[in-house]
């Protein structure tokens, strides 16, 4: 080191020979996460796509399915957490995640929920749902998933199964993809071992994930949203078509071959939707220990979130020093209101009602000095006299406002003419990019993570209330939309927006305040 | 950190408990816990019993639990006293915890002893529960030979029990009581400690137990663990090689290499195998998507791999320009940068914060991989630094890596050793000094404690 220093003044002053050259002239030119410039045009044709259905830009019903990039994208990923070359997200290669266990063990769920995190994250991700694939043969259900049938069903079964295995392949290999989930029963260790050796020789990386489920509140509420599908294929009655399911069920109970350690294959067994988990992975690597991470946190949902966005108006956004304590109790009893209608709406439907836990309805609101006057304010007015327990108004840190900086206050055209640089680069990419000293939606996002796992844990109905900008994020993340079309959702004052939380595909409804 | 905050403090106190033989890599993963959370600003201690037993004198504190636990008299020693002694330091060690979370508002306590008995972690289970801490156990169990052997080893050198003992003696002492210890194991299991929060780690198969994850920041510390491979191993560090914007003292860019840095580029491979020796062949370099990087590592064979993660802070509108020509342009911001360094943001750019974050699978993966040769940037290089040696964050932007430097880090449970090759090729200085925009280390760089980057002593 020594020697090193006493080099200095010689090595700065002594260099000599050339002429400095001045300016930046080797510029870096990909910045910070934001997708690479050369695709961002694809992406806005893909944002537009995608967003033609829309009117006003408000909240659409976002459908999994259907966010397969176009293919102009070359496999970039728009996810919200990072944006990524093509299955090179943390070096992590490729990997098929397995499902297996017993109909009614929340598979098609968490296949889809854990497509949804890991696009989140930027990863590219699709699910294959075996049931699907048998839709579009339109083939009787009940070969579904029993293991032994007559020839005629097995060669069938068989047919499928390979055109689901050549359809992964084709989206890890010609599609770009990097994360694939194979949503099937998957009971017999023969199938796991053929599934297991196929993508292992084509260096794909293989995780089973067993769903183990002995709740049976869950077993049931699973089965009677199966008994919908089916009713409507065979015209069946709710009994017929809960009977033919709960056969199934019992059929499959005795092929059931649960997985263990000498099949010598990389496994997590998921029990009860993370009370525990054994794992026994080889592979490892972050991303699957970012998947594991997302398992521990994930629960079973039966209640909704509800949004409500906060006027913030020219107040200092980042701290909600002034809140309408009405407006707020407006909120939450057209809220409460909504729950309860459900509630009812539950029992009917249903020949046995289910309630996994009682399921009022608890807020979460932005950091605001008046957070127990609130709480005070909602107990006085909605607590009913035999519930011992208050209603919970929790404050969250992370749900502060994005940070304005030094846009603070000011209008769209003054800050055009204050920052025009920074405004051009603001409308080509409104996700990424910063004024001074503020938040970009991506900085929000990371900020909000801690969040997005505490939803995920929660089984209650949650009323949150925030700036439109943290909703934005909450609802880009469980609508599955992309950072594109993020900053661009609209949450009008008087509305309030309902999630509601499905296997294949959550909902968002509005509810009108009155 | 900000982002990390946790919204009622009073709620979210853990209380991280490891259980297990001795020599299972227990210490280890207290120190890379604490390390991990207090990288992340999350206020985390590690507590040991042992400074306790050295005051009430007793040096070999797993005896002690043995004897507690089945009234085997040690010879000499009454029983009765050890009893009474051994309930007084565990009192103690617990009340300090207590007094830790509550005056100086700790959110994560690491308990780092054996705790082997369903008693004493029961006891431990009621302290926490008056006190209002979610106690999470972490299981260290292993049947791995060499594993336990290299751990005996290195407690048997540095342990604070153990060290003043001859290193024969010190390995004989620490293999005694492992063996006592067996006899009165009672491992974690999903039946009988169905109501307990933990994760329990066998080390030779692989298979990982977790049961009953109550919060996120329990599943935040789990994950942590996942990532954690118990083996020794090393990193090596190196910036890339003094760049064209080096010497023009320009920040950012994506420039070329300078003559002398394609001279320290094509030295390199010489200086890897001087510090590696056989493992050389099995290092794997990661480099930036930079181009100054990947020149850098050219005449090394080893596999490599590009990660936009290690890319050099963004400088935003501030790419490409000298330290004065920003002082001139943005004198408001140059003095901001100087105040609050590791939170400062450039223009469109990003803060020493936003590097760490996205850092972390980088960080996660290190702790899994072995043989790993990184090529990358100062700002980076700071913050990964910084991880390895527990800085903390005001400082971690101050620290001094110069260039055409390889630096050997081998991270153990009590010491992380740091080695430096210079490659004796000169290159430019680009450090600032606080408050200038001078480049080159000030002389008070040397003396201050984490100023420069120094070997430390095996």
């Amino acid at each position: 080191m020594e020697s090193f220093h006493a080099n200095q003044n010689e090595l700065i002053d002594g260099l000599g020979s050339e002429p400095l050259k001045s300016g930046n002239y080797m510029a870096r030119r990909g910045s910070r996460w934001s997708i690479h410039t050369d695709t961002e045009h694809q992406c806005r044709d893909y944002l537009h796509y995608h967003n033609c259905n829309n009117d006003d830009n408000v909240p659409s019903n976002g459908s999994l399915s259907d966010l397969e990039p176009p293919s102009g994208l070359s496999g970039i990923y728009p996810g919200q957490l990072y944006s990524s070359s093509p299955g090179k997200m943390f070096h992590a290669g490729k990997i098929l995640i397995v499902l297996m266990g017993l109909p009614g063990s929340s598979k098609t769920l968490l296949s889809v929920a854990i497509t949804r995190f890991t696009k989140w994250l930027g990863v590219l991700t699709k699910s294959f749902h075996f049931s699907k694939y048998i839709e579009d043969y339109k083939y009787h259900h009940t070969t579904r998933t029993i293991p032994s049938l007559n020839q005629q069903d097995q060669d069938f079964k068989r047919i499928v199964i390979d055109k689901i295995c050549n359809d992964m392949l084709n989206f890890f290999t010609k599609d770009c993809g990097q994360l694939a989930i194979y949503d099937a029963s998957n009971i017999r260790k023969s199938d796991r071992k053929l599934l297991n050796d196929f993508f292992s020789e084509n260096e794909i990386k293989v995780l089973f994930i067993e769903s183990l489920i002995t709740n049976t509140a869950i077993i049931d509420n699973n089965i009677k949203n199966s008994v919908k599908s089916i009713k409507l294929a065979e015209g069946l009655t709710q009994e017929e078509a809960e009977d033919a399911i709960k056969a199934e069920l019992s059929l499959n109970k005795t092929y059931l071959e649960e997985l263990s350690i000498d099949e010598n294959l990389s496994y997590i067994k998921y029990f009860n939707f993370g009370e525990k988990l054994t794992l026994n992975n080889k592979h490892e690597g972050y991303l699957i220990n970012k998947i594991v991470l997302f398992l521990m946190n994930l629960r079973y949902k039966t209640g909704s979130l509800f949004f409500a966005p906060l006027d913030y108006g020219n107040d200092d956004i980042t701290i909600l020093s002034q809140v309408n304590i009405n407006h707020i109790q407006k909120i939450y009893s057209n809220v409460l209101k909504r729950v309860r209608v459900k509630g009812i709406d539950d029992e009917l439907n249903t020949s046995k009602p289910i309630k996994l836990e009682k399921n009022e309805l608890d807020v979460w609101i932005a950091p605001t000095p008046l957070s127990e006057q609130i709480q005070t304010n909602i107990n006085e007015q909605y607590k009913s006299k035999d519930d011992k327990n208050p209603i919970n108004v929790y404050e969250k840190s992370q749900l502060q406002a994005i940070h304005l900086g030094e846009v603070k206050n000011l209008t769209q055209e003054e800050i055009e003419k204050k920052f025009p640089d920074d405004f051009k680069r603001f409308a080509l990419d409104p996700y990424h990019s910063r004024y001074p000293r503020s938040e970009s939606y991506h900085d929000l996002a990371i900020r909000m993570e801690p969040l997005l796992f505490e939803l995920e844990r929660s089984t209650k109905n949650i009323l949150i209330i925030a700036h439109p900008s943290n909703l934005r994020v909450l609802y880009g993340y469980f609508m599955a939309s992309t950072c594109l079309d993020l900053p661009d959702l609209g949450f009008p004052s008087n509305r309030i927006v309902e999630i509601q939380f499905n296997p294949l595909l959550n909902t968002a409804n509005y509810i009108t305040m009155e | 950190m900000a982002f990390y905050k946790i919204s009622n403090p009073t709620d979210h106190r853990i209380c991280v408990v490891m259980v297990g033989l001795p020599a299972r890599g227990k210490t280890f993963i207290s120190q890379k816990l604490v390390g991990y959370l207090s990288w992340l600003s999350i206020k985390a201690k590690c507590f040991t019993f042992a400074d306790f037993r050295r005051k009430c004198g007793h040096l070999s504190p797993h005896a002690l639990e043995f004897n507690k636990n089945t009234g085997v008299i040690n010879e000499g020693v009454e029983s009765n006293d050890e009893d009474e002694d051994e309930e007084v330091i565990e009192e103690q060690a617990l009340e300090q915890i207590r007094k830790w979370f509550q005056s100086e508002n700790g959110v994560i306590a690491v308990l780092d002893d054996t705790n082997i008995t369903s008693n004493r972690r029961r006891s431990i289970i009621e302290f926490c529960q008056k006190n209002n801490i979610q106690p999470i156990f972490v299981e260290s169990w292993s049947e791995d030979e060499d594993f336990v052997q290299c751990n005996v080893k290195d407690m048997g050198r540095k342990s604070i029990e153990y060290k003043h003992m001859d290193p024969l003696e010190a390995k004989q002492k620490v293999m005694e009581n492992i063996n006592k210890f067996k006899k009165n194991y009672e491992p974690l299991d999903f039946e009988k400690d169905s109501d307990l929060t933990f994760v329990k780690l066998n080390s030779g198969s692989k298979e990982i137990l977790i049961n009953k994850i109550q919060t996120y920041l329990q599943s935040k510390i789990v994950f942590y663990i996942l990532n954690l491979d118990l083996k020794p191993r090393c990193i090596w560090l190196s910036r890339h090689g003094e760049s064209l914007y080096n010497l023009e003292q320009k920040i950012g860019g994506d420039s070329l290499l300078s003559k002398r840095g394609e001279k320290y580029s094509s030295k390199l491979p010489a200086i890897v195998k001087e510090s590696a020796g056989l493992k050389e062949k099995d290092i794997v370099v990661w480099t930036s998507t930079l181009k100054r990087t990947q020149q850098t590592a050219q005449y090394l064979t080893n596999k490599k791999l590009q990660w936009r993660a290690l890319d050099e802070l963004d400088a935003g509108i501030c790419d490409g320009m000298t330290y004065e020509e920003i002082e001139e342009k943005y004198p408001d911001d140059f003095q901001a940068r100087d105040e609050n360094k590791y939170e400062f943001r450039y223009r469109g750019g990003e803060s020493y914060r936003d590097v760490a974050l996205r850092l972390e699978p980088v960080i996660m993966e290190l702790e899994r991989q072995e043989n790993i040769l990184i090529i990358t940037h100062q700002a980076v290089l700071r913050c990964i630094y910084a991880y390895y040696m527990n800085i903390p964050q005001e400082q971690s932007p101050w620290v001094s890596i110069p260039l055409h430097t390889l630096i050997k880090i081998e991270p153990r449970a009590y010491k992380t050793k740091v080695t430096t090759i210079k490659a004796n090729i000169p290159a430019v200085s680009t450090y600032k000094v606080k408050g200038t925009s001078h480049v080159g280390e000030a002389e008070d760089v040397y003396t201050k404690p984490y100023g420069i980057i120094k070997d430390t002593s095996s």
